[in-house]
């Protein structure tokens, strides 16, 4: 029999066994296993992450363009509702939702009605109070409380939240906030329990972004480019509204005649046609090659170089530089561009930023064609001055023209002013940037005295012309190429204006593919500029000074023809004789002893090309005179001074 | 001169065990699921007020007065199982099992948890009366039937869980009684001849084995006879009983045996019990974020699985520190058993501890997977006034033996 100590002694170590067992078991299960049986504990809970808002897109003026809204499925209780709130519900369902009446009584038949949506706050807000509607968030959505506007520009979000195209995709990074966490609890029926406890960082939206767009000139433009389309039947159209001394992007619309919305106007380039006419002005008037009253024989209308024949759409006799940019005289400038060489031709195009993408905060922007001068070929300056072989986006062009208006400083155009968090800190302000100067301060006006002519009475763009306000601008009407060459009676018809014509506050682009009715600018994309600045001017809309304009009421006098100016007449090229003629060889004129000018002219009179080394008189041709050769051939002229000669 | 001293150990330490309860049968009720037991905690508040008044009430019973007073309780015990047995009430957790005593359809208590005290105050006085220790099995014949009384009444509930707490007192009440380990094994048999008869093979090993054993031990011809049939009886009979036992609890003990074999019904508690403690890890999950408890996953969260949410919510080191603070309370009371005045005291301390350890096992082994669910409360943890109350009580008696006890070296119980 043992005694009590032992037998205490026994309990205890009994005891103290079955604690150690619990203890080794609690071990394995808590330490060894605990892994597994967490793994297995943690499909209770789900770590889920709030979805920061995203940032909100505002115009200028603070009216929101795209915002960042809660969006619900709509879940109906129907067996647990009387009839009388049952049609009270499919009431606001077909009213507010937009929801068809025949798939709201097939839904609400059933025990569960389910409306998958989603349906942003805005619209489910008169469901909120109804018994028997049980709204089940579905995270976060894109809202455009200004329905289509702009919309292209602003570009979409994907469904994974990021930003697909457009500004959306541009400035992804900026409008996303960081989303926050938080757990939940998931029971066995599937209900979701928060848990405060364990919230993880709360979301921080994304910044908001205010844009240099004006929603109210946005709305005017879109709605002129739609009824343009309508009327002229054309294919597709670009409306670019920029504000030239900042570069800020006011409106900027492009659409295709089925209503589709294009980012065309950043990232379609076309060939300008006569509206790249004023960049050979410029280039000649720089270059000190014409003067704005020099004048050219304008062939009354019909030309026929030995390349091709160039036509004007009205005859005109002998034309001024002016006269030729106002009436959009094809022959004028292409006379007037023999007078450049290629690369002062191209240097000029290419200050003004033709070639070279803008750098406007936008993806995909086409940066357009510009040949370098080591590649055209004959003809390319004077096609380039009629403004073919080469390619502009809407968005080139009225930079280009904002430089002109900005008295030859050309800015970076620009579609952000200001980015702002969520606590209203700006974090970035546009601040206007200038590109480069492009042309003296005084050329820029001289253009754009010029651009005034255009809308003058007898300008190809008078049908912009406005009462009381004036309008300077430039008519571009261009052919259309396809891969096979150019078209016939497919145009693309562009004006760009300059409004008002005495210091400028906008520079407008309008362009219309294919108007089937009008070929010509003048015809369409003319009166929309002035449907536009006529709505404009009546709109509340603070894309204007008005303050600016009200100075600029009265059209100033135009400059006066300068009388005492010699006015130089450029021989018209080649002559008829030559062009009329279907003699396809000439002789090599004698011209040995004449100066270098006169054998050129002697020489181009016959059609032949002159290329000459040395300076003063001419000593020898090769071929030499009297030699048959085809017209357009290269004539080497020697000349040398007269010590020579002696 | 005789100091009375007040077992200040024991007294903080069922302080602590019982905040500790409280804190967690709190953080029981604090679920996402909407749950009926969310202010639970304050009715325990009540019954632990009602408990310290027992205890203190308990603490002035003399244990003289206690020995004359046992038959009387006991007897009252048994009518109160009797009654609940015709026209008891099921309710909370085990709501099939009609184990409680209502009036008028309010539940006033479980006369099973009352029976336990009782048993103990029964067998010590009967063992502690003795002169010698039982010699034999005849001789703990009387200590067999007073505690297989409570234990068939409340097997009959049907309860067994809480019978076999009965099984467990008597057993080591003869134990502390002074009867041989040999005989202990002998009387223990026919249970495990009972468990082992699952397989043919099994129970054929163990007779063999019973038998070489009664054949070494020499027992009384008539003891060893009666055990090896026994042993037989209920080899043959286990099929019969197996049918006979409920289907709940025919699900209990095969799901404790392979709780993957049905993981939604039968294995779920356990499983989920598991789940509990072991996402819990080293130092859990964080006092009120159990999942499983705040989702429902876990059953009885505020009884039986209890220390479940401990598991779970303060880790291994919870487990450690609440197991630690259970052995210390019964290493206190078998210190206190130990140097008690006299047999009577010393059993019926001793009985106290066989019961709060049978119980402390019991529970935190079934929430760990070492037990089958048996659905016996966590003393001071788990929601129930009535084993609160018989805690309480229990322990206000230990404290009467333990400020009685003057240094009686030689207990010879």
């Amino acid at each position: 029999m043992a005694k009590p100590a032992v037998r205490l002694g026994a309990v205890r170590l009994a005891f103290a066994i079955a604690v150690a067992i619990i203890l080794v078991r609690a071990a394995e299960v808590q330490l060894v296993k605990g892994a597994r049986y967490s793994a297995a504990a943690s499909s209770r809970t789900e770590e889920r992450t709030q979805p920061a808002a995203r940032g909100t897109i505002y115009d200028r003026n603070g009216e929101p363009l795209a915002q960042s809204v809660a969006r619900y499925h709509v879940d109906v209780r129907s067996s647990q509702i009387s009839d009388s709130v049952k049609t009270v519900i499919a009431r606001l369902l077909v009213q507010d939702l937009g929801i068809s009446r025949a798939l709201v009584r097939r839904e609400l038949r059933e025990p569960y009605g389910y409306f998958h949506g989603p349906y942003t706050s805005i619209h489910v807000q008169r469901l909120r109070s109804v018994p028997g509607v049980d709204l089940r968030s579905s995270g976060l959505g894109r809202f455009y409380p200004n329905g289509s506007l702009a919309r292209e520009v602003l570009g979409l979000v994907g469904a994974d939240g990021k930003g697909a195209s457009g500004l959306e995709r541009r400035f992804d990074s900026i409008l996303t906030g960081i989303p926050g966490s938080d757990v939940v609890r998931k029971d066995l029926g599937g209900g979701v329990y928060e848990s405060p406890n364990r919230r993880g960082p709360l979301p921080v939206p994304g910044h908001d972004l205010f844009l240099t767009l004006d929603a109210g000139l946005q709305e005017i433009v879109e709605n002129a480019l739609d009824d343009a389309l309508q009327q002229f039947d054309a294919e597709s159209g670009d409306v670019v509204v920029l504000e030239p001394r900042t570069g800020e992007v006011l409106a900027l619309a492009s659409r295709t005649a089925t209503g589709g919305e294009t980012t065309a106007a950043l990232t379609h380039p076309f060939e300008p046609g006569s509206t790249a006419k004023v960049f050979a002005a410029a280039a000649l008037l720089l270059g000190g090659h014409a003067r704005w009253n020099d004048s050219v024989w304008a062939e009354r209308g019909v030309w026929h170089t030995e390349h091709r024949t160039i036509e004007d759409e009205k005859p005109y006799g002998y034309l001024t530089l002016r006269q030729v940019i106002e009436r959009s005289s094809n022959i004028g400038i292409v006379k007037f561009a023999r007078l450049l060489n290629s690369e002062e031709q191209y240097l000029m195009l290419r200050d003004f930023g033709l070639g070279s993408r803008t750098g406007i905060e936008f993806p995909s922007e086409a940066e357009g064609r510009l040949a370098r001068p080591h590649t055209w070929s004959g003809i390319s300056g004077e096609s380039m001055a009629l403004g073919y072989e080469l390619s502009v986006t809407p968005l080139q062009l009225a930079q280009a023209y904002a430089a002109i208006a900005n008295d030859g400083v050309m800015m970076r155009p620009t579609l952000v002013r200001t980015i702002v968090t969520a606590e209203g800190e700006t974090v970035y302000r546009h601040v206007p940037e200038p590109v480069r100067r492009v042309v003296p301060s005084n050329l820029a006006r001289e253009l754009r005295e010029a651009l005034r002519g255009v809308v003058f009475e007898g300008g190809t763009g008078e049908r912009a012309a406005l009462e009381g306000y004036e309008v300077a601008g430039k008519t571009g009407t261009a052919r259309r190429a396809s891969e096979g060459g150019y078209l016939d009676g497919s145009y693309t018809t562009s004006f760009t204006s300059l409004f008002p014509a005495v210091d400028p506050q906008i520079v407008m682009v309008v362009k219309l593919d294919e108007p089937k009715d009008e070929a010509f600018a003048a015809a369409t994309a003319a009166p929309i500029t002035k449907a536009v600045l006529e709505q404009l001017l009546a709109s509340e809309t603070g894309a204007l000074e008005r303050a600016r304009l009200a100075a600029n009421t009265s059209p100033e006098p135009r400059d006066p023809p300068e009388h005492g100016a010699v006015t130089r007449v450029f021989l018209p090229w080649p002559p008829e004789t030559a062009a009329g003629s279907t003699d396809e060889s000439c002789a090599v004129p004698d011209v040995r002893g004449l100066s270098l000018r006169a054998a050129a002219n002697e020489l181009h009179v016959l059609g032949l090309r002159m290329r000459s080394t040395g300076r003063g008189t001419v000593r020898a041709t090769d071929p030499a005179p009297g030699t048959i050769v085809p017209r357009g051939t290269w004539v080497q002229v020697t000349a040398g001074d007269r010590g020579s000669h002696r | 001169m005789e100091r009375h001293n007040l077992d200040k150990a024991l007294v903080a330490l069922v302080v602590v065990l019982m905040g500790v309860g409280l804190a967690t049968l709190y953080s029981a009720g604090q679920t996402d699921v909407p749950s009926s037991v969310a202010d639970i905690w304050k009715r325990q508040l009540i019954w632990i007020g009602l408990g310290v008044v027992g205890a203190l009430a308990a603490f002035r019973f003399s244990p003289r007065l206690l020995e004359w007073v046992a038959p009387a309780f006991y007897g009252f015990a048994i009518l109160l199982l009797i009654w609940t047995l015709f026209f008891g009430v099921g309710g909370g957790t085990a709501s099939a099992t009609k184990s409680w005593i209502g009036i008028f359809g309010v539940r006033l208590g479980q006369p099973a948890e009352v029976a336990k005290l009782a048993t103990i105050l029964m067998l010590a006085r009967i063992l502690g009366a003795r002169r010698h220790p039982p010699a034999g099995i005849w001789e703990a014949l009387p200590a067999g039937i007073v505690a297989g009384i409570p234990f068939a009444l409340v097997a009959l509930q049907p309860d067994l869980g809480s019978a076999i707490v009965f099984i467990a007192i008597l057993f080591g009440a003869l134990y502390w009684a002074g009867l041989k380990p040999s005989l202990l094994l002998l009387l223990l048999s026919p249970g495990i001849s009972l468990l082992l008869s699952f397989s043919t093979w099994s129970w054929g090993i163990w007779i063999v084995c019973l038998t070489l054993f009664v054949l070494w031990m020499r027992p009384y011809i008539l003891e060893g006879l009666s055990i090896w049939f026994a042993n037989a009886i209920t080899g043959a009979a286990a099929l019969t009983l197996w049918e006979r036992l409920q289907p709940y609890q025919q699900r209990r003990l095969l799901s404790f045996l392979d709780p993957d074999i049905d993981p939604r019904a039968t294995g779920w508690h356990i499983i989920q019990s598991k789940i509990a403690v072991g996402s819990g890890g080293a130092f859990g999950v964080g006092y009120l974020e159990g999942t499983q408890k705040r989702l429902a996953f876990l059953p009885a969260q505020h009884t039986d699985f209890i220390y479940s949410v401990v598991g779970e919510e303060l880790g291994f080191l919870g487990v450690l520190v609440t197991l630690s603070l259970f052995a210390a309370v019964i290493f206190v009371l078998l210190r206190v058993a130990r140097k008690a005045n006299d047999p009577f005291s010393s059993m019926v301390v001793a009985g106290v501890a066989i019961m709060l350890l049978t119980h402390t096992i019991v529970n935190i082994g079934m929430t760990i997977g070492l037990m089958p669910i048996t659905g016996i409360p966590l003393p001071f943890f788990s929601y129930g006034g009535s084993f609160m109350l018989t805690c309480c009580i229990s322990i206000g008696l230990v404290l009467r033996v333990s400020w009685e006890a003057h240094g009686l070296r030689h207990l010879n119980v």
